[in-house]
């Protein structure tokens, strides 16, 4: 089926440059929102936890 | 790589991958007796469990789940970095290596102060956080690896219109 971005085979190869998937872009956005969330537990908690701990 | 090799490659990568799964599984297991405290003893027990566990069973499965996952990208027409949901499983799983390898000296020091008979039993709190984490990041790769959501990076597309010419 031709899709937004030219015809593609089973591997997703396809025909014109692709683009950023949708799937992607929602999957990026939540793993964002998820990092500030843990970030603003962290400071909230008194910034107990952090990268450096693990040094 | 050959079809049989690439099979034999494939059965280690899921192997590996749903035995590291596992083995945090079994680390966060270790953490129910801390949330329920009721036995001191216990609670020492399952802190100085944690480091065999780590480093005997969550860090060579996930070496090993990350190394054949590379393996089987390079020698398939996946490629490494031609998809999206490999590039993807690819840099959760660097990532969630990467903290569990810095982990392993927090776990270390939590199980010295275990052995402690001395020690404040208030001082050894779990450790719920990393585990639970990383079981959950971990669960992405997985979801991908099976659905395989279609997405070409560019240099996947200039690979592709490279191979026709």
């Amino acid at each position: 089926m031709a899709g937004e971005h030219g015809e593609r085979d089973d591997l997703g190869h396809q025909d014109e440059i692709p683009g950023v998937p949708g799937w992607v872009k929602v999957l990026g956005i939540s793993l964002a929102v998820l990092v500030v969330v843990i970030l603003l537990v962290m400071v909230i908690s008194g910034g107990q936890h952090g990268p450096g701990r693990h040094m | 790589m050959s079809p049989r090799l690439r099979k034999g490659m494939l059965a280690l990568h899921i192997g590996t991958s749903v035995g590291w799964l596992g083995a945090i599984a079994a680390y966060i297991a270790l953490n129910a007796p801390v949330i329920i405290g009721a036995d001191e003893q216990l609670v020492r027990a399952s802190h100085m469990m944690m480091r065999p566990v780590l480093l005997y069973a969550v860090i060579p499965l996930a070496l090993t789940s990350l190394l054949t996952g590379v393996i089987q990208s390079l020698g398939t027409r996946w490629g490494l970095f031609r998809h999206y949901w490999v590039v993807i499983s690819l840099v959760l799983t660097v990532f969630a290596t990467a903290i569990l390898l810095l982990h392993v000296p927090a776990v270390d020091g939590l199980a010295a102060r275990a052995a402690e008979g001395d020690a404040d039993p208030s001082a050894l709190n779990g450790d719920l956080f990393h585990s639970v984490g990383g079981l959950l990041l971990l669960l992405v790769p997985l979801v991908l690896n099976l659905y395989k959501p279609k997405g070409m990076t560019r240099y996947g597309w200039r690979k592709q219109m490279a191979a026709r010419l």
